[in-house]
């Protein structure tokens, strides 16, 4: 089957009676999880595989990637609106997203976050889809070396540019995260670290309290101590103008089509890489916006590029994830992994085969996760409205009951009860964190990467020896992240030299 | 038969026989109220009620999914509603602890690693609160044919080759402990084989994804987990577990075939009744004799549903099915490792000190 | 709060911070002595210069803090620089452990409720319907939207575990 046809067959499947509903359907499920704090696409794709067991293959599977496409949308507007990370995909979002809401300013930014959504997804899938044949090449020249150093690149530009008081700040955070990801078992050795004798430690810290706690509790009390709403300023009319918002959101989105292009791309590469996840992603794109942006001393306090760029790098990165998926049989991330899973259920089986055999099936998705994007974005647009208006709310009625929502999704993610625990922890070190200026970005991503790293240093020592280092790719990696961090040093000197303040 | 002689002892004899024919009945009628208990009872019992199914492991994975395809048919034959629950944590181990220490009303039974628990209860890793001898076997759903998979472009084609190899080849492994890890250095002990075990990938896959970068060269896995690679040209088979060769690999050498020596022999027979255990379903201690013949007749009869058969076949998985008496069985002689020397070996392999 | 003590109350702050994970660290280096070279090379490799970074901190802050204490030497310390700020954070972090009490024994939907209630009636000072109707209506939600739509089952609570204990056996 050429690809030709198989695109067009697969558009027809797509909007074909018998599946649109249940795209649809799954489009606005997968918002409303997305919304939830602590819910994630895995868990969107987890919860609606039972269901999908009686329905038809192409339905089915049209029906949960359609959820796990819309979750980060719905995650983002919760990101922008209640400084909620619905998922760890819109953690990035939470830089400079609420700062928008304190200005009046949500509409726009929802705006522009969906559009940023879409247009990433769109990315992230066809051009992966025309690439196809180089990816293999491409996936296979990153082994256990070049994961390490992109995973040290990745915090150091984080780090650098995450938003911290200082660069011994940013570093600090990056490192701190790195030590609490090295709670529980390790899989090197298999010995249980730092877990001083509690059951629940073994597995290690859970991403999503800490997740929330550092993110969204912090915010939560730094609010109530404060005082105020979410929306610092009500702006006269902005309940009228929020359509009028959300339409200027969408354009700055589309005057950005660089930015937004780059940070697809960004997004996508990495989601190529198993194992990375979406929320490093955002934050290295968030991190490249800020590096590249003619105005960078705006990132932190309501720079709309500050939410276009994470927006569109972790919508392409499932798009990444999907493609190796499919193309390897090798889940590119842990829904891919239950994608497979329910793929091989309904009996098809993934994996060199499948993009010769069912090229049809293959548009299928690709199509659902386009389609499904366009109606997340679309529906969110209708959604935001009545949601921004909650912003509005006095923050002493809000606080009290998002903090009740997030504790609650903080247990629902392994029914633990210890995690909720960890979220309070974790959002009295997020309110520390966030007052004094350490890097709360280069924290989690430390915690998200500390044991790939780990694992990887590992590895490669025990592949090639200590020269693992002197392999090309690895080795280009090593000399970019120095010269970001020199280059970014520097920088900071010099405009501290500048402005005769001494050195911080 | 009592001759105790004078008058008062035959009197007192008399009382006895007395008293052991009334201990004899009381017994007999207790005993008889008690089997009055039947399945019926169990059944009527069960009816209309919810019945936990923990599965130790994340949503998606391959117990998971087993999981999903036993409930419907389950509750078919138990007259419940049967609820999936996911309990991951402690590379399984954790789903095994809390059901072990859930309330015995059979209400909660779980279906489990029963390789990784035998080996973890046999190594007494820190944590382990069951006892597998205890907990209630209601059948065996499936084993894993363990195989050992090279990559295409591998220096040696074969078994044989592999023993022989002048240059040590690396094989990839998960977790320290694991099944793949385990396997590999029994057999690399057992077999001689001049094997590196580079352990500490992420998952199977990341180990998939080593292999076709060529940065390592062989690894264990299971059947059913090697097969997509197998089909899609990426790797070959050169060495499976078992006793006999299974139907679907005829040409690829059993353990048994290459060991070298009878104590090799002997350590590989402890490995195979280990993997013999495979996936079976449990109940916790202390459930009623009758509920858990009634879930053992339940599970009987699911997997001997057509339409459950179907469906197996329809997700590429195979059943190898075992009743729960014979379960007990197979995990008695699973923990029992008689040679001291062998039982190191494992106990070792387990801990990563090989 | 004028620049100068807000930058003190900062400053002080950010001191006990890195006083308090120097202090953590020193634990987790003395427990990872305990473990296998192989353990703990990651670890240590990330610790030490942690340990360096927060000691160059507390350095810079000290330095700071001197220079800010030289030049308002009157500005009294930390605790004591906003009564108000200070009770609220107090507040806030009370009532959220006393949450997480409360669906410890309540469970989820009763915990939530019987939390919000009480909180907004004797913390915000709201009227006794709006207490109720938020309360209410918040549980209500909670429960529409977990265990009916997407069918998880929330935390029941110590008493109901104990109750349904007693009544299956």
């Amino acid at each position: 089957m050429g690809v030709l046809e198989g695109l067009v067959q697969g558009l027809y499947a797509a909007v074909s009676l018998q599946v649109l509903p249940y795209l649809i359907g799954g489009a606005i499920l997968g918002l409303i999880i997305g919304i939830i704090p602590g819910l994630s696409g895995h868990f969107a794709m987890a919860m609606l595989v039972p269901f999908i067991f009686r329905m038809e293959p192409t339905v089915g599977i049209t029906f949960i990637l359609a959820a796990h496409a819309t979750v980060a949308q719905g995650g983002g507007m919760t990101a922008i609106l209640f400084a909620t990370p619905g998922t760890g995909q819109n953690a990035a979002t939470l830089l400079d997203g609420p700062k928008m809401t304190e200005k009046g300013e949500a509409g726009r930014a929802v705006g522009a976050a969906m559009t940023a959504c879409f247009i990433g997804a769109f990315f992230g899938v066809f051009v992966l889809t025309l690439l196809l044949p180089v990816l293999r090449k491409v996936v296979l020249l990153f082994g256990p070396p070049e994961f390490f150093m992109l995973a040290i690149l990745a915090l150091t530009f984080i780090a650098v540019l995450g938003g911290a008081g200082s660069v011994n700040k940013g570093l600090i955070g990056g490192a701190l995260g790195l030590m609490f990801a090295f709670v529980g078992m390790d899989s090197v050795t298999g010995a249980k670290r730092f877990t001083f004798g509690l059951l629940e430690l073994w597995d290690g810290l859970s991403m999503v309290p800490v997740l929330l706690g550092i993110f969204a509790v912090s915010e939560m009390i730094d609010l109530w101590i404060t005082g105020g709403s979410l929306a610092r300023k009500a702006a006269d009319g902005a309940h009228e103008s929020m359509q009028k918002q959300i339409f200027a959101g969408v354009m700055d989105t589309l005057r950005n089509w660089w930015l937004v292009i780059r940070c697809s791309a960004i997004g996508t590469t990495m989601g190529l890489i198993p194992g990375l996840g979406s929320a490093p992603a955002a934050f290295v794109a968030y991190a490249h916006a800020k590096q590249t942006s003619k105005h960078p001393e705006e990132f932190g306090h309501g720079a709309i590029e500050g939410v276009i760029a994470p927006e569109s790098a972790n919508d392409a990165v499932e798009g990444g994830a999907l493609a190796s998926t499919l193309a390897f049989g090798i889940p590119g991330s842990s829904s891919m992994a239950i994608l497979i899973s329910a793929l091989l259920i309904l009996g098809v089986e993934p994996g060199p085969k499948l993009m010769v055999m069912h090229l049809d099936l293959v548009f299928l998705m690709i199509w659902t996760v386009v389609l499904g994007n366009l109606m997340g974005t679309i529906l969110g647009m209708f959604i935001a409205n009545p949601l921004a208006k909650a912003t509005f709310l006095r923050g002493s009625l809000l606080v009290p009951i998002l903090l009740c929502i997030i504790v609650t999704g903080a247990y629902i993610f392994h029914r633990s009860w210890f995690d909720m625990i960890v979220v309070l922890v974790f959002g009295l070190l997020g309110y520390a964190m966030k007052k004094l200026d350490y890097s709360r970005p280069a924290f989690i991503i430390g915690f998200v990467l500390g044991l790939m790293v780990e694992r990887n240093l590992y590895l490669s020592l025990k592949l090639y020896g200590g020269k693992f280092l002197f392999q090309p790719l690895a080795l280009g990696l090593a000399v970019l992240t120095i010269l970001v961090l020199v280059y970014n040093i520097v920088k900071i000197v010099k405009s501290n030299r500048r402005a005769g303040i001494g050195v911080k | 038969m009592f001759h105790y002689g004078n008058r008062s002892g035959d009197r007192g004899d008399l009382r006895l026989v007395l008293l052991f024919l009334v201990v004899i009945l009381m017994t007999v009628s207790v005993a008889g109220f008690a089997s009055a208990k039947s399945i019926k009872d169990a059944a009527a019992f069960y009816k209309g009620k919810n019945l936990t199914l923990v599965v130790p492991y994340k949503p998606g994975g391959g117990y998971d999914a087993w999981g999903r395809l036993l409930a419907p048919y389950l509750g078919k034959y138990t007259g419940t509603r049967v609820i999936v629950k996911n309990m991951p944590g402690a590379g399984g181990m954790l789903g095994i602890n809390e059901v072990y220490t859930a309330r015995p009303n059979g209400l909660t039974i779980n279906i489990q690693n029963a390789v990784a628990a035998v080996t973890n209860q046999l190594v007494g890793v820190k944590g382990v609160r069951y006892d597998l001898l205890k907990y209630n076997w209601i059948g065996r759903v499936t084993t894993d044919t363990r195989v050992l998979a090279m990559r295409k472009g591998a220096p040696v084609k074969t078994i044989e080759a592999l023993i022989n190899s002048k240059s040590p080849i690396k094989f990839g492994a998960t977790g320290l402990g694991g099944s793949t890890y385990v396997d590999a250095v029994i057999t690399k002990k057992a077999l001689n084989l001049p094997i590196e075990i580079v352990h500490g990938y992420d998952s199977s896959s990341e180990v998939d994804l080593g292999l076709l970068r060529g940065e390592i060269d062989g690894t264990y896995g299971s059947y059913s987990s090697r097969l997509g690679m197998v089909k899609a040209g990426e790797q070959f088979i050169i060495l499976q577990s078992g006793k006999k060769r299974a139907a679907a690999m005829p040409d690829v050498p059993t353990w048994f075939e290459v060991a070298p020596s009878e104590k090799a022999k002997e350590i590989l027979s402890v490995l195979t009744a280990m993997h013999e255990t495979g996936r079976p379903l449990a109940a916790p201690p202390g459930v009623a004799p009758e509920r858990i013949a009634f879930l053992r007749e339940a599970f009987d009869k699911t997997l001997k549903d057509p339409d459950f058969l179907k469906s197996i076949k329809k997700a590429k998985k195979e059943i190898d099915y075992v009743s729960g008496q014979e379960m007990e069985e197979i995990i008695r002689t699973s923990l029992e490792i008689s040679d001291p020397e062998i039982k190191k070996v494992f106990v070792d392999a387990v801990k990563g000190d090989i | 709060m004028s620049n100068s003590r807000k930058e003190k109350s900062v400053l002080q702050a950010d001191l006990w911070f890195c006083l308090f994970f120097l202090a953590l660290l020193a634990v987790f280096f003395i427990v990872a002595g305990g473990y296998k070279p192989v353990t703990r090379r990651a670890p240590l490799i990330v610790m030490i210069p942690l340990v360096a970074m927060l000691l160059w901190q507390l350095v810079l802050t000290v330095k700071n803090l001197r220079r800010v204490s030289i030049a308002h030497p009157k500005q009294s310390g930390l605790l004591k620089i906003n009564p108000q700020a200070n009770h609220r954070a107090f507040q806030i972090i009370l009532w959220l452990v006393l949450l997480l009490g409360m669906i410890y024994v309540g469970g989820h939907l009763a915990g939530i409720a019987v939390f919000l209630f009480f909180f907004l009636r004797f913390v915000c000072h709201d009227p006794w319907r709006t207490a109720l109707y938020v309360s209410a209506g918040s549980a209500a939600g909670l429960y529409v939207l977990f265990e009916r739509l997407l069918m998880i089952p929330l935390y029941n609570g110590a008493i109901y575990e104990a109750v349904s204990a007693w009544w299956w056996s």
